[in-house]
């Protein structure tokens, strides 16, 4: 890959199984994004965040990550799994995020599940996400790079 | 030093049937598992690969897509693996004669019947294997 986007672009990062969610972290750093590690909001808020600056956050449920987002002005995008820790899944979170007073209506959504029933595949499409992932269909360089390529491309 | 994170043992689950997934996950995270969900045996062998951190495969014979438990058994067990010693416990319900020969020769650590066995007694058997000295 040639040009370099103009600045470091950030992920948030929704998965619940942990194991996943330290690869993706791994892979996205790896493809230039800078990585924040965390395991807890403490974590990120009063150590990590301060010292290094934006980057990737991962967030294992719904509460975390939407206080994220409320903190954060600089996600680029979203890397969500439908099934979360807690009681909401990625659902109820993309109709939080989408109701959230418009801004963040345009962030770009990807939704990476083990999940293949068309009705719900359906309901992130009509909500507007921008893609969806069945995990088993394929390898997660493919979709770091297609998320790479998406959201590399200058917003204009 | 270790910290909490790392101590926790990683276990990755092989199984199609969503509900089941979703049930055993849950047992295993009380019994204090950090867990990774596969549903073809592609999709489990990518995670054997990209995460170095898995300690044990709870694996089911018939799987989403062509491939059954035995392919990815065949390939941790083969020769030139470095996943030979991470033990596989397969729990299915398909225990023809056939199969459950094949998985004991290839060397699984354990064979179970599904309908057979508890989840709590298999959950605590893993927890049981994985916590026994290993010197």
């Amino acid at each position: 890959m040639k040009e370099l986007p103009p600045k470091k672009k950030s992920i948030l990062v929704i998965e619940d199984e942990r194991a996943l969610l330290d690869v993706v972290n791994a892979r996205l750093g790896k493809k230039g994004f800078t990585v924040i590690t965390a395991r807890s909001v403490d974590e990120v808020f009063n150590a990590t965040l301060d010292k290094n600056g934006m980057g990737i956050i991962s967030a294992s449920s719904i509460q975390q990550a939407l206080d994220y987002i409320e903190n954060l002005e600089n996600v680029d995008a979203i890397w969500l799994d439908h099934n979360l820790l807690g009681k909401e899944n990625g659902l109820d979170f993309v109709k939080k995020l989408k109701a959230n007073g418009g801004k963040w209506q345009e962030i770009p959504i990807f939704v990476v599940s083990n999940t293949e029933k068309s009705g719900t595949i359906q309901s992130y499409v009509d909500l507007g996400v921008s893609k969806y992932y069945i995990k088993s269909n394929h390898k997660l360089d493919e979709i770091i790079a297609d998320i790479n390529t998406s959201i590399g491309a200058p917003t204009l | 030093m270790t910290n909490e994170s790392t101590s926790k043992k990683t276990i990755l689950i092989i199984e199609d049937e969503r509900p089941l997934v979703k049930v055993i996950g849950d047992r295993l995270e009380l019994a204090g598992f950090e867990v990774l969900t596969a549903r073809t045996v592609d999709q489990g062998l990518e995670y054997m690969e990209e995460v170095a951190s898995i300690d044990a495969v709870w694996l089911d014979h018939y799987l989403f897509g062509e491939k059954t438990g035995l392919d990815f058994v065949a390939r941790l067990k083969s020769f030139d693996s470095k996943w030979r010693q991470i033990p596989i416990f397969v729990v299915s319900n398909t225990a023809s004669k056939d199969n459950m020969q094949s998985y004991i020769r290839l060397g699984v650590n354990k064979y179970s019947v599904k309908a057979d066995r508890r989840l709590d007694e298999m959950t605590q058997e893993i927890k049981n294997f994985l916590k026994a000295p290993q010197e």
